[in-house]
């Protein structure tokens, strides 16, 4: 071979050793960098604490401290009623009180003289008509299939009163993290609220290594940090459980910190008497006495992140069927919603003391992280998949239907409850 | 239905898309037909090469065990057009990487690693991980001893081929790729032709990169 045609194949061998080798990790690159450096999205969320008929809350984010104004009403070319920030900062929230019941607001956001963003939401009603409103949990990102931005686009198309997300909004807790949710929640967040629950990934961690912990869950929803401002007497910092009525429903958002599984036989992490600790004796005081109070509901529905039980990688958690099960079967809670695991799941807690009361638990842990594969059902499953889907419930003062939606409106489950 | 554990494809197509772009450049850029180099180089080539190929077939195991174990009934459980172009690339190009290992120089060694390593892989995810209460720790933390101690032995493996296999084999006139006991590779090889190696090399890369956006080859259609 001369040295022409020897200079030849080298130089052909090179670029097809480049072609074969550079576009994926190339891909890979550009993806993790595109995403790590997702922006603050300009977008705004409402939610509210434990009266969403005359009190909401408007929160957004800002890259830099600023004051904003919020200007509200009925009618969108003529927001009478305003509230103004105390002080500049970057994680805003602003109340909005003395709401009518089932009326449609329009609002606006001003920021140093040009208007930041818009929205609509409408209160909760007095009475009770028919609504609808959405479920899913655990929207990680991280290497996930991207499925979170497909349920928001199919979120936004129906008209949902609101949004619950049953906990893990993201994986490792970074900034970027938070940052993609807002932006693929952004699709609806201008016209549909969000009920929050904390998932385990939610937690606060120190992300810098500067001894503080960052705790943008806490941040973006204060709910949980509002023991500082008095609005929620119900939280008591580390925790986070609040309760509302929506028309014949009534919601529970609980969070046991304590009984993060996933922290199990870490270092550090929990060890098996840590499970003694797991239910403060607030919360559970703060349970029982909210579902009293919300006995003459015609329905009362409880979420939390961690499953009671199900057919995931995590298995049953004993402590939650032997302490919280009890409880919620005693008071008759129509449905417990959890996430946590990664796939679809419906079915019936027995309980020995109450047979009278099963309880049918759903897991809505599809929401765009990677879907777990090989459920192992337990006795209580009556259904299990793991397709990316979303849940949409329909109630009204005598009966509550939980239809699962896959994409393009595929209907994968149905179930209802009579009062 | 068969609610067994394993991997999730949309994991694995991440894998397998690297393993397989590795396998290409591999493939088709190294020549095939390069001059005899000095022996202690020869050996030293012969060494790496047994070895990647050797923990390719590792990966080979584990992309068909996730493959086969979601055709076997994972599917009635999952939208089939996220999960299906990952399956059916991982069971192919999971059998090609074990078939590679016994076409280049198999011997009775390849072939009761690649019994051992299966039959401990499919101990493990199919048994003692169900048995578990919690199964994601043990998958997370046990998969990685699994892969790298095959990995860990193949090397050893490769070396006891360079320098008393295979020179035994060159005193009796073989070469060093030919099989043990049988012969398939030009069957195969007309099989696993170039062509094929790169369609499905553009076929990995693509369905990687569309799971990252929450599509798949098929949801394209």
């Amino acid at each position: 071979m001369t040295s022409r045609s020897k200079r030849k194949e080298i130089i052909t061998r090179s670029l097809l050793l480049a072609l074969f080798t550079i576009p994926l990790p190339l891909f890979y690159g550009i993806y993790l960098t595109r995403y790590k450096g997702t922006p603050v999205p300009d977008t705004a969320w409402i939610s509210w604490y434990d009266d969403p008929r005359h009190e909401v809350y408007v929160a957004w984010e800002t890259n830099a401290n600023t004051t904003g104004t919020v200007h509200f009403g009925t009618d969108p070319l003529n927001l009478v009623n305003s509230s103004v920030e105390s002080m500049a900062v970057k994680f805003h929230v602003v109340n909005l009180t003395g709401l009518a019941p089932d009326t449609k607001y329009y609002y606006r956001i001003d920021q140093d003289g040009t208007t930041y963003t818009t929205g609509e939401f409408r209160t909760a009603p007095a009475s009770q008509p028919e609504f609808t409103f959405g479920l899913f949990a655990d929207t990680q990102q991280k290497v996930g299939p991207g499925w979170h931005g497909h349920t928001a686009k199919e979120i936004a198309n129906r008209n949902y009163s609101f949004v619950a997300m049953v906990g893990d909004f993201v994986e490792d807790g970074e900034k970027f993290e938070w940052n993609d949710f807002f932006t693929k929640a952004s699709t609806y967040l201008d016209t549909i609220p969000i009920v929050p629950v904390r998932g385990n990934h939610d937690k606060p961690r120190d992300l810098d290594d500067d001894g503080i912990d960052e705790y943008y869950f806490g941040n973006y929803f204060p709910q949980t940090v509002d023991s500082i401002s008095g609005l929620n007497p119900h939280d008591t910092g580390e925790q986070f459980y609040f309760s509302f009525n929506w028309s014949s429903v009534h919601v529970q958002v609980l969070h046991f910190p304590e009984i993060d599984i996933d922290d199990f036989g870490e270092p550090g992490g929990l060890n098996p008497g840590d499970y003694n600790r797991s239910f403060t004796a607030d919360q559970l005081a703060w349970l029982e006495a909210d579902l009293t109070n919300a006995a003459a509901m015609p329905f009362r529905i409880t979420l939390f992140h961690c499953p009671i039980t199900g057919a995931g990688f995590y298995g049953p958690n004993y402590v939650l069927k032997e302490e919280l099960l009890p409880i919620l079967q005693s008071y008759n809670v129509t449905a417990v919603v959890s996430g946590h695991a990664h796939h679809y799941e419906r079915g019936t807690l027995v309980n020995q003391t109450f047979p009278e009361n099963p309880l049918t638990y759903f897991v809505v842990g599809c929401g765009g992280g990677l879907t777990d594969i090989g459920l192992r059902p337990v006795p209580e499953t009556d259904v299990a998949l793991a397709s990316p889907c979303f849940t949409e419930v329909t109630a009204n003062a005598t009966y509550l239907e939980f239809t699962t939606y896959g994409f393009e409106g595929t209907v994968l489950d149905k179930f209802s409850v009579g009062a | 239905m068969i609610g067994t554990l394993t991997l999730n494809p949309m994991v694995g197509i991440h894998i397998l898309a690297l393993a397989q772009t590795v396998f290409t450049a591999i493939y088709l850029v190294v020549p095939a037909n390069a001059k005899p180099v000095k022996k202690k180089r020869q050996r030293t080539l012969d060494f790496f090469r047994y070895f990647g190929l050797g923990t390719l077939s590792v990966f080979g195991i584990l992309f068909m065990d996730i493959g086969l174990s979601w055709l076997a009934g994972n599917w009635t459980m999952t939208d089939w057009r996220f999960q299906l172009p990952n399956v059916i690339l991982l069971v192919f190009l999971g059998m090609q990487y074990i078939l590679i290992v016994l076409l280049h120089g198999g011997t009775i060694l390849d072939v009761a690693f690649i019994s051992v390593v299966s039959g401990i892989m499919i101990v493990f995810l199919h048994v003692i991980i169900p048995s578990e209460v919690v199964m994601g720790e043990l998958l997370e933390d046990g998969l990685v001893f699994l892969l790298a101690i095959p990995a860990g032995i193949y090397a050893v493996i490769s070396l006891v081929k360079v320098l008393l296999i295979d020179p035994r084999r060159l005193d009796q006139g073989e070469s060093r790729g030919s099989w043990l006991s049988w012969d398939a590779s030009e069957k195969l090889k007309k099989i696993y032709t170039r062509w094929l190696t790169v369609i499905f090399w553009v076929l990995t890369t693509f369905q990687s990169m569309l799971a990252f956006y929450g599509y798949s080859l098929l949801t394209l259609v």
